[in-house]
């Protein structure tokens, strides 16, 4: 290689593009004359440039699905039900109407079953995890007396509020692992996790049985790997 | 018929405006994708993306900033990328084999016209790394000059011109790695 070749370079690959100018090209030919390494160069991107223009020159495939598509995604988008309204007949109307109210005895209905379930939760939550309750139950009796009240009358609201707050529990992070992006899809496998295998990937657990199996939630990601852990709570272990 | 008033025609809901703008830089933006990724099934999603993000978001042209082409090719290298991040975790399979560049002298001219050479190439610059690659495609396959490509990547001239002459070169050395690994 002579000196300067490195500077010869990206004018070697202009010229094989075609870009170089008309004065520039004798004193280039020149060099490349008496360097076998940018002859060399400058025969690649030749042949480089040979290849390009032939993938450039390439004829396009055929693509008659996806236009239909593009075309079905503009007719869908374009439909505009409000010029739809006055050909409706009145017995739509009509069905419309009742359906508003059902909706609205339903939501009503909902919102109870929601409110029941609220107290049922803090109560729960204040029989199981006394030490964790918080200090607004114990601040209000009245609460904590009606939710006891809801505790004994209603057992199997009482069944899915323990099992809605041993799901409510956070993910935990699998340490050293990469947290899962916002729009990545994961799966919830719940399985039996031998104690060793959650010291090994980094957990500080202290038990006195480090060779037994805990019941746990594992998010998986769509890579396979699992990322978070959520224990099971020991009522669920129970059963 | 200009881009503009079938874009105007568009956005008042003429079906056939938009499938005259589609026709007319379909092949564009298809082509533009399909050299970024080497993958036709892909390209063609892609694309499809491209147009039905217009669709809902034609508003968002803007012709004081520059043409519909530019900005088609903007939104579908904001797709590929998005693409690209979702994806990275996976390794393509070609990555592999056409791993680092060997050293010997290339014999390139072997039969580059065939289709097959012409894939390989194809998969060869997909893998290039994106702002070579996007340099490449847009001034030596879509024949843009300096001055658009640069334009359109928002980078200085001299930037495109460099990271042109970096895909060159590994592009030169991949195909070799190619050949080489075909002759073993």
């Amino acid at each position: 290689m002579l000196t300067g070749c490195r500077e010869y370079r990206p004018r070697l690959i202009e010229m094989a593009r075609g870009g170089a100018p008309a004065g520039e090209r004798a004193a280039l030919l020149a060099h490349v004359a008496e360097c076998a390494d940018c002859a060399r160069v400058l025969d690649e991107q030749l042949t480089l440039s040979a290849a390009l223009d032939s993938l450039a020159g390439e004829p396009l495939p055929e693509m008659p699905r996806i236009e239909a598509r593009v075309l079905a995604e503009f007719d869908r988008s374009r439909s505009v039900p409000r010029k739809r309204i006055g050909r409706l007949p009145k017995f739509a109307l009509l069905a419309a109407a009742l359906a508003a109210v059902a909706l609205v005895r339903l939501a009503t209905v909902e919102r109870r079953s929601t409110g029941a379930r609220q107290i049922a939760r803090v109560a729960v939550k204040a029989i199981e995890k006394p030490a964790a309750s918080p200090a607004s139950v114990v601040a209000r009796p009245a609460a904590t007396a009606r939710a006891r009240h809801i505790v004994g009358k209603f057992p199997h609201v009482v069944a899915q509020v323990r099992q809605a707050v041993a799901e409510s529990e956070p993910f935990v992070q699998i340490p050293y692992t990469v947290p899962l992006s916002p729009e990545e899809r994961a799966t919830v496998v719940r399985m039996n996790v031998p104690v060793a295998a959650l010291i090994a990937v980094g957990f500080n657990v202290s038990t006195p049985d480090a060779g037994g199996s805990v019941s746990a939630d594992v998010l998986v990601s769509q890579d396979g790997r699992a990322r978070a852990i959520r224990l099971s709570s020991s009522q669920e272990e129970e059963r | 018929m200009p881009d503009r008033e079938l874009l105007q025609r568009f956005s008042e809901g003429d079906r056939e405006a938009f499938a005259a703008l589609y026709r007319e830089h379909f092949p564009a933006v298809f082509r533009f994708v399909l050299y970024m990724t080497g993958d036709r099934i892909e390209a063609g999603e892609i694309t499809q993306d491209v147009f039905v993000w217009l669709i809902h978001h034609g508003e968002d042209f803007d012709p004081g900033r520059g043409p519909l082409p530019a900005f088609l090719g903007g939104v579908a290298r904001k797709m590929l990328h998005r693409r690209q991040q979702l994806g990275r975790r996976w390794l393509p399979l070609e990555e592999t084999a056409l791993g680092p560049a060997a050293d010997a002298a290339p014999d390139l001219v072997d039969g580059i016209g065939k289709r097959q050479d012409l894939e390989d190439l194809r998969r060869a610059i997909a893998t290039l790394p994106e702002r070579y690659r996007e340099a490449l495609v847009l001034c030596d396959l879509e024949e843009k000059s300096y001055q658009q490509a640069a334009g359109e990547l928002g980078c200085a001239l001299g930037t495109v011109r460099s990271r042109l002459h970096r895909a060159r070169e590994l592009l030169v050395r991949k195909l070799q790695g190619k050949k080489e690994g075909q002759k073993c």
